[in-house]
């Protein structure tokens, strides 16, 4: 059999298998059902693992497998098989039909997965809206909270109109090169440039801008991040996980991949606008994230600041640069997010900062691993954070890079802004263990709900996060 | 003499994060916590510096490395390693030193704090440790940070605020913030240094990579090195943090951060700027000079319009310091007489560190509730505190470089550098350390000296004198003191052998006239 074939039966299995509970029976086992999606994504990973050569490509190039693609399917896997480990007490908690989030959360499995395997211009399409469609369903999966329903409109109705920029990218592209296939279009456009022929030239310039904005507009990078905190504060914790770990980190890899790739030949263009865009995103979030009270909301602001330490590092094109920022962000996040869920109420989400009052009083252990998260986020030495900064700045000023005085200026201006963002992780962490000076601030003492399955995966998450940190890069690639 | 096996460094380091752990899993009872703290800490201490001297006693040093590991894709070779040598180890023994002191005097009998307390203690103190030692700028950057978020945890878990610095977390964050605006800076520069050659060079090997750079380059990496660094020290104008942080700071750690954390400066001036950047130094130490000059000026200066004894002692740390790196920047300079100043600096590191953590120490002991005492509202008070009150002004007679007390062979090294630079630097250094030296007097004179006044404000109650042991420890303390002052070659001599080996002493810059 096709060994692509093969490696995707898991995961089309499982969500098949899914299905059929979740439309036969009227209610279906949850531990099953948790089980299942659990061995469709690792299925599914081990068997690219085994069967998938890095060099191979399927179905006349529309699967191509990479080495750095192949990492970046593995990463997007892994961060979901996170999500769900971690998800499954809070389903339990928001008593929605968690089949139903599971079934959603494979088809975007399916998708993040995809995105970094397209070769050609179809399966690109696809992929993307694979990860878009469930990524609206998944923002308003509480149906009973009318923020969720806000959040998940508003979702649907903006990331329409990038997939529309998207799709119309594709167009014009296709137009320029008459290829849709991703390596015969990066040779088109080579071909293209030495010639000097300017009218396809153009085109592909046309493509190139509409591919960023409807790409910047789907990780948030500013000034087309307007959408990212509501949605963040709208979403719950479950699926803010997937939307916010692997969705972006995979939308990311495919960013990655097309820049270099078929568009590569366009880089004194592009890289311009990675800059301008990674100079946004360390002025507008740092700036608008000092005054967030609400959690969701900060990290929200946060998720822009670090899409701008990635567009520095696409634009060094240094492979092991960029698989470890993504890999060391999707590890944060996800152990935020696990260590916020632990923290919940049984009938409540940490929604504010004062909800985390006295809680490394109260559970020192889980308030030294969500610590530990915000360190890797501030970027301190040992953490997950710290190297893939210091990967990036290794990247810039790595002899012959060559880079142009306005890129070590964004540089420097990301670093430096990186100062501010000391203060608003160290307000958690002042939170989470030292004492509120005002009396009005009181601590919430009703038990909090971190429970097996959240924690070990925030224990997974921090482990991740460490060793990460030690060793610098990802293994793999 | 015996000789130290060099698993030791490793040892010193890994302790005090083996004691966190320890702390985190002892039962919650205040007093067992306090107790096994200031235990850990005093023996540690003691094993510190007794590693610290036998450093210093061996010409050749001590080495402790690891094998070459390929970080970042391989594309950084990172080999961690540990050294001791004559000039570090004034560092490493101070740090013992300043343990033993500062828990000698402050240990926590009652059990208030708790494990937090002992954990962050340990954190700053291991960290500092290996920041000593350390001869990696991976392994700097990553102690230097560490140092940082456990004087966080430990201020802002155990401060307490105060009427005159406002809220404790206000002012931790500006430490904190300020002291970051220093690092982040540092951390780009030594990025730029490990991309340039694909290698951490460490801090010995630093100035070989540095002098095949463009001299731009050069530069801009001087600064952010520069920069964390002065920050750190402090040297005038980044010093906002300094009077705060140190009056919110619980006693013990205010003592430690004075005494030994501000030292992380003085060792980066010295291990990372002078012996990395030669060039840049020999190049920028006039206007450093007058920069370090005025400083030990402005810190003088200001002390005599301080109410309390903490924020005196705060802004005299400012004039100290100047003064090291006067010392440091004076030698570059100088060429032939260069060892003066570096070790006139080396031994004002290890005794204004010590002298600190003593003055420190003793000032959270006058008053039941560990506050500063306030000279405008406070009188008499060696009526009731007589041992505590005769260790006090030995100390301040050692902070004004008495002649006789070790003070002042450190203090006279740094003059004799200066003066070949400058003399009228010389002079301007010496009349602020004078300064200093008046507002200190001024300040135990006022609140020790003179009559008990008859009713005592609230607060303001009076903690009973110093126990047997501690006046002991005091004794002993003063002692040494004694012994470097009248025989300063008892330090000076390894002090000046280390830097010849390590190329600092007694010539300038190669290639330069």
């Amino acid at each position: 059999m096709n060994a692509y074939i093969l490696s995707q039966i898991p995961i089309l299995g499982a969500f098949a298998a899914l299905l059929f509970f979740g439309a036969v029976l009227n209610s279906p086992r949850e531990r099953l059902t948790h089980f299942l999606t659990i061995v469709g994504i690792s299925g599914t990973a081990i068997l690219m693992w085994l069967k998938l050569e890095v060099g191979s490509s399927y179905f006349g190039e529309a699967i191509r497998i990479t080495s750095v693609g192949r990492v970046i399917a593995y990463l997007g896997l892994a961060l979901c098989l996170v999500a769900v480990i971690l998800s499954e007490d809070y389903l339990d908690k928001l008593r929605i039909r968690a089949v139903e989030w599971r079934m959603v959360v494979l088809a975007m499995a399916l998708g993040i997965e995809h995105l970094a395997l397209a070769g050609d211009l179809a399966t690109l399409f696809i992929a993307f809206e694979l990860v878009s469609i469930p990524s609206y369903v998944l923002a308003g999966f509480t149906p009973r909270d009318p923020r969720a329903n806000e959040a998940g409109m508003k979702y649907l109705v903006l990331g329409t109109f990038a997939s529309a920029l998207f799709l119309l990218g594709i167009a014009f592209l296709y137009g320029a090169t008459g290829q849709i296939h991703l390596a015969a279009i990066h040779e088109s456009l080579s071909r293209s440039m030495a010639e000097g022929n300017a009218a396809n030239l153009t085109l592909a310039k046309v493509s190139l801008a509409l591919f960023a904005a409807s790409l910047f507009f789907k990780v948030g990078v500013a000034p087309f991040h307007s959408w990212l905190p509501e949605v963040y504060l709208g979403s719950n914790y479950a699926s803010l996980a997937l939307i916010g770990g692997p969705a972006k980190i995979a939308v990311f890899g495919m960013l990655a991949m097309i820049l270099w790739g078929p568009f590569q030949p366009l880089y004194e263009t592009w890289k311009p606008m990675l800059l301008v865009g990674a100079a946004c995103c360390a002025i507008i979030g740092n700036l608008q994230a000092i005054a967030q009270t609400q959690i969701k909301r900060l990290l929200a602001y946060s998720a822009v600041v670090n899409a701008g330490f990635i567009l520095l590092a696409l634009v060094t094109g240094g492979r092991d640069a960029i698989v470890l920022y993504l890999a060391a962000y999707g590890m944060t996040t996800m152990g935020a997010f696990a260590a916020l869920m632990a923290f919940g109420t049984a009938h409540a989400d940490v929604d504010e900062l004062t909800d985390l009052l006295g809680l490394g009083r109260r559970h020192p252990f889980l308030a030294t691993l969500f610590t530990l998260v915000l360190l890797s986020y501030a970027g301190i030495p040992l953490t997950a954070g710290f190297a893939a900064k210091f990967g990036v700045a290794l990247e810039f000023f790595r002899p012959g890079a060559m880079f142009s005085q306005a890129a070590v200026v964004v540089l420097v201006l990301s670093l430096s802004t990186s100062l501010i963002s000391f203060y608003y992780y160290f307000k958690i962490v002042r939170a989470l263990w030292m004492k509120p000076e005002s009396s009005l601030d009181q601590e919430i003492t009703e038990p909090r709900n971190g429970r097996v399955s959240t924690v070990f995966a925030l224990i997974l998450c921090v482990v991740a996060v460490l060793a990460l940190g030690l060793t610098m890069q990802v293994p793999g690639i | 003499m015996l000789a130290v096996p060099s698993d030791f460094l490793l040892l010193i380091v890994v302790i005090p994060f083996l004691a966190m752990v320890l702390h985190a899993f002892l039962p919650k009872n205040g007093k067992l916590q306090a107790r096994a703290h200031t235990g850990i800490s005093i023996l540690w201490g003691l094993l510190v510096a007794w590693v610290g001297w036998l450093g210093l006693q061996m010409p050749e040093g001590l080495q402790l490395q690891w094998a070459h590991l390929a970080l970042a894709g391989g594309s950084l070779d990172f080999a961690p390693k540990l050294i001791l040598n004559g000039s570090n180890a004034v560092f490493v023994m101070l740090l013992g030193l300043a343990q033993i002191v500062v828990y000698g005097f402050l240990h926590d009998k009652e059990g208030r704090y708790g494990a937090s307390y002992a954990i962050s203690a340990h954190l700053l103190a291991g960290s500092l440790a290996g920041l000593f030692v350390c001869d990696s700028l991976l392994l700097f950057y990553l102690f230097w940070e560490l140092a940082l978020i456990g004087a966080y945890f430990w201020i802002g878990l155990h401060g307490r605020p105060s009427f005159f610095s406002g809220s404790v977390y206000g002012t931790l964050m500006r430490f904190v913030l300020i002291t970051l605006a220093g690092s982040l800076p540092m951390l780009a520069s030594i990025a730029a240094i490990c991309a340039h050659d694909g290698r951490d060079p460490g801090l010995s090997d630093l100035a070989s990579v540095v002098s095949d750079l463009s001299p731009v380059a050069q530069n801009w990496i001087f600064g952010g090195f520069l920069l964390g660094i002065a920050v750190k020290l402090p040297m005038l104008g980044l010093h906002g943090w300094l009077r705060d942080t140190y009056s919110v700071a619980a006693p013990a750690c205010r003592a430690m951060l004075s005494g030994v954390m501000s030292k992380m400066g003085a060792f980066g001036l010295i291990f990372i700027l002078a012996q990395g950047f030669p060039n840049q130094m020999y190049h920028y130490a006039p206007y450093l000079q007058i920069w370090a000059v005025l400083g030990v000026v402005y810190g003088a200066a200001i002390c005599l319009a301080q109410d309390r004894l903490v924020d005196i002692l705060a802004y005299s740390s400012i004039s100290h310091l100047g003064l090291v790196a006067l010392g440091v920047f004076c030698s570059v300079k100088t060429g032939i007489t260069a060892s003066t100043g570096y070790s006139g600096a080396l031994l004002q590191v290890f005794n204004h560190g010590l002298i600190m953590a003593f003055l420190f120490s003793l000032d959270a002991r006058v008053m039941k509730s560990e506050e500063s005492p306030d000279i405008g509202l406070v009188s008499g008070l060696r009526s009731g505190q007589k041992r505590l009150a005769a260790l006090l002004l030995v100390g301040i007679f050692a902070s004004a470089s008495l002649p006789g007390l070790s003070n002042f062979a450190g203090e006279i090294l740094v003059y004799f550098a200066a003066f070949k630079s400058s003399p009228w630097l010389t002079f301007l250094a010496a009349t602020g350390a004078l300064i200093g030296a008046a507002a200190l007097m001024r300040a135990f004179h006022k609140a020790f000296l003179g009559k008990r006044p008859m009713s005592v404000k609230p607060g303001y109650a009076q903690a009973g004198d110093l126990g047997v042991m501690e006046t002991t420890l005091g004794i002993a303390l003063i002692g040494l003191w004694l012994v470097i002052g009248l025989y300063p070659m008892s330090l000076i001599a390894p002090i000046e052998k280390s830097l010849v080996a390590i190329g600092l002493s007694g010539f300038g810059p190669s290639g330069l006239p």
